[in-house]
């Protein structure tokens, strides 16, 4: 009996304990991070009350501002920050020793300052636009205080640069001792995500069965796949001395990378298009990839660490020396076939996966020299990772908060609003918050019903918990269910303007001190004036320019088009990582916009991967045209060719498509009479072979359907009526 | 040492200039550290960074307030 009695609890405590082991790998970091903000606030409202500092929420709310799931930040990123809330501090500073007897004037400066940091924020990206927040920040923090009684300005603003300084020290020196979620954990992770991510794809892409919107959604994640490993690189770097030493290895990982998914995009195009076709080539590409699959994808469990990246990039390697032979018995099979576009085609895949192969064959080495810690002396540094965003954008998001601010600014004025100073605070804050948020509109609205909950639990927390409490302990005792509740939800994507609202909300109003003062009245003046700065930069937000707007989605194609440009012109060295970094980087922007909503986001995707293929193999024609010494009328051919297709991307229209389609053919001709006559020119065979297959590129590239309509949108389609439309 | 200084009229802690200048000697030791590779060998290289801090920053308190 008794024996049972110990095997029942006995398997009990085996199941809680698997529930537990269950919970703590999908629960527990986020728990951990709620316990971390909540510790940092708690420190910082600690210190600043031992210091006896007017405001403890301010450091709290820093606190919980700068706090950040996976960076740890120490001193220096730190100090970057603290450098940020100082020029704040000047600028609020400087605005009040000027105007402190013009209203009109102060309320001006103060808009053109946090319109600037704003801007800033949406341009920059990671801690510089973080910096900039706090730099817009703290200026209206600091007027919120300093009007009222302009002659307290200079101790107030040093009394708000303690706070605001104290939470950023709480919050670093927390996030990077108790529990740190190392940086290069998440690089790891991150790479061993991606290429478990990339094969998944692969496959199925290959497959046929999975539909065209899963297949761009894949295609989406894995683009922001390549740019967080860049931004948890750059955070890294600032940060750990080991990651380092890796620099320069993890900026190729991530430029081999982009360069395998664009050549296999490419493939992948051409495959699809000698399949509808259903001609002998297709099947013999189709017979060779089939093989690919054996050796690569399927053997291959996903290569964990660096010794199964050695093992893979071993069989990588050796199917590399099989496929010549199996690609020249297939090609005598099909020569008789006689088609010269299949053939032409056929080339241009077998090209193109041999490129696939070798890059792949590259990844993978350097995926498995990741963990060295030596570096290697004689890597050339041109790997730059490019971040594109547009300035006239970011502009536009200054501008807002400018208005945001003026609009309150007036109100405030013209009622002689007494809380009108919370108003505007809080414009300032949520207007350069959310510029540097993927869909602003969407984040306001959250935030705006998280203020709400939050004024409500502040009201219940403060009148009917907090009057009762006595001592530290109980304060902090009681205030914890309360932050917990708006920190669990920050965690959750969904939820996370919510919870960072709440939060936010419930500081600001609960406001701890060390003599409270408990004024129901006072307490809901204050709120109101919140939520009206909240709302007005929520409302702003939605009206002017939203970034769902077509006006936002014309200069996505615009900055989209300009890359092509700038593939075609801009000096060589390190172009094809810049060129395939920016691309992707503006298309992370539109991946941002939830769904794809309507045809016109589906055109403006199809024109970023055709943009992408064309780009790529603009480089890669330069770069053969220009490591060889080339016969004159080739030469002179390639330069018209490349100023056709800038043209045609600078300002697209039917005219300009026909004369770069008529460029690149041109070319070919030129090319395919050079071959025939056998010329001992100087430039090796192979090269003029590669040449082609990337006009060939080029040309398939530039008649897709998809590309026609995206770029021309009221383009006459029958003038390339011969075109069979192959993006389906 | 004096407690206090004036910067342009405004009083200063001198525990503040000590603080700033134990951040640039911990940063350059950081650096040096992270080369030699002691992080390899220490069990939570944050905690023992922050301790090396609290180490300097009090050695650089007491000599000021001393």
């Amino acid at each position: 009996m008794s024996a049972f009695a110990t095997d029942a609890v006995g398997s009990l405590l085996g199941k809680v304990r698997q529930e537990l082991v269950f919970w703590s790998k999908a629960e527990g970091a986020g728990w951990v991070f709620v316990f971390k903000n909540i510790l940092a606030a708690f420190l910082a409202m600690w210190i600043s009350m031992q210091l006896r500092l007017d405001q403890p929420r301010t450091a709290m709310m820093t606190a919980i501002i700068v706090m950040q799931p996976q960076t740890g930040l120490v001193l220096v990123k730190s100090i970057y920050r603290i450098g940020a809330t100082i020029a704040g501090i000047l600028a609020g500073l400087l605005l009040l020793a000027l105007f402190a007897q013009e209203p009109v004037l102060y309320l001006l400066g103060l808009a053109v300052w946090v319109g600037l940091c704003t801007a800033g924020s949406a341009f920059y990206r990671n801690f510089k636009s973080y910096g900039c927040v706090l730099a817009g920040y703290s200026a209206a923090m600091m007027g919120q205080f300093s009007i009222p009684e302009p002659m307290a300005f200079f101790s107030i603003a040093s009394t708000r640069l303690t706070e605001i300084t104290l939470g950023i020290l709480c919050a670093g020196v927390v996030s990077d001792v108790v529990f740190p979620r190392r940086l290069s954990d998440a690089i790891t992770s991150n790479v061993q995500n991606r290429y478990a991510e990339f094969i998944a794809f692969v496959r199925a892409s290959l497959s046929g069965t999975v539909g065209h919107a899963e297949l761009d959604s894949m295609r989406l994640r894995l683009v922001g796949n390549v740019l967080s490993l860049e931004s948890i690189r750059s955070n890294a770097v600032l940060e750990d001395p080991e990651v380092r030493n890796r620099d320069i290895r993890l900026r190729k990982l991530n430029s081999e990378f982009m360069a395998v998914t664009t050549t296999f995009n490419s493939f992948q195009q051409l495959l699809k298009r000698l399949n509808r076709q259903s001609s002998p080539a297709g099947r013999a590409l189709n017979d060779l990839w089939a093989s690919f699959g054996e050796t690569v994808v399927t053997k291959g469990e996903i290569p964990a660490n660096a010794d199964a990246a050695h093992r893979a990039a071993r069989r990588i390697a050796a199917f590399r020396s099989v496929i010549g032979r199996r690609v020249e018995e297939l090609r005598k099979n099909i020569t008789d076939d006689g088609d010269p576009h299949i053939m032409f085609d056929f080339a241009t895949a077998v090209e193109l996966l041999q490129r696939f192969l070798r890059e792949l064959h590259a990844y993978m080495k350097t995926y498995a020299t990741l963990p060295n810690a030596e570096s290697e002396p004689n890597t050339p540094d041109d790997i730059d990772f490019a971040v594109r965003t547009d300035p006239v954008v970011a502009i536009m998001m200054g501008g807002r908060a400018f208005v945001g601010i003026m609009v309150v600014g007036w109100f405030w004025i013209a009622s002689a609003w007494p809380y009108g100073t919370s108003a505007l605070t809080f414009v300032a804050i949520a207007s350069s918050i959310l510029a540097s948020a993927p869909d602003p509109s969407s984040s306001a609205n959250k935030m705006f019903v998280g203020n709400l909950s939050g004024l409500a639990a502040a009201l219940v927390y403060k009148f009917l918990v907090l009057p009762d409490m006595d001592g530290f302990t109980l304060l902090c005792a009681s205030m914890m269910p309360f932050l917990m509740i708006g920190l669990y939800f920050r965690i959750r994507p969904a939820f996370a303007d919510i919870g960072f609202g709440y939060t936010m909300f419930f500081l600001q109003t609960t406001n701890p001190s060390n003599t409270m003062q408990f004024n129901p009245v006072d307490f809901l003046n204050d709120g109101c004036g919140v939520l009206v700065g909240v709302a007005v930069a929520g409302c702003l937000y939605r009206v002017l320019m939203p970034t769902s707007g077509s006006w936002f989605k014309r200069r996505l194609a615009r900055q989209l088009r300009h890359q092509v440009v700038m593939a075609c012109f801009a000096p060589l060295a390190g172009l094809g990582s810049r060129f395939e970094s920016g691309t992707r980087d503006v298309l992370h922007k539109q991946a941002a916009v939830p769904k794809i909503q309507n045809e016109r986001d589906r055109t403006l995707l199809a024109l970023m991967f055709s943009v992408m293929e064309i780009g790529r193999a603009v480089i890669h024609l330069r770069h053969d045209a220009g490591a060889h010494l080339l016969p004159q009328p080739l030469a002179e051919g390639v330069q018209e060719c490349l100023s056709a297709m800038a043209l045609f991307f600078r300002q697209p229209s039917a005219t300009l498509h026909a004369a770069a389609l008529d460029g690149v053919g041109r070319v070919i001709g030129t090319i395919c009479r050079e071959i025939e006559s056998a010329s001992p020119c100087a430039c090796p065979q192979n090269v003029l072979n590669r040449m082609l297959t990337s006009l060939h590129l080029i040309r398939t590239a530039l008649m897709d359907y998809d590309v026609l309509i995206a770029v021309t949108p009221h383009a006459p389609l029958t003038t390339f009526s011969g075109v069979t439309p192959h993006a389906a | 040492m004096p407690r206090e200084f004036a910067l342009l009229d405004a009083l200063v802690p001198t525990l503040f200039l000590a603080f700033l200048a134990s951040v640039i000697f911990q940063t350059v030791l950081d650096r040096i550290m992270g080369r030699c590779g002691v992080y390899r060998h220490v069990w939570h290289p944050p905690l023992f960074r922050l301790s090396v801090f609290v180490c300097i920053f009090g050695v650089c308190g007491l000599f000021v307030l001393r």
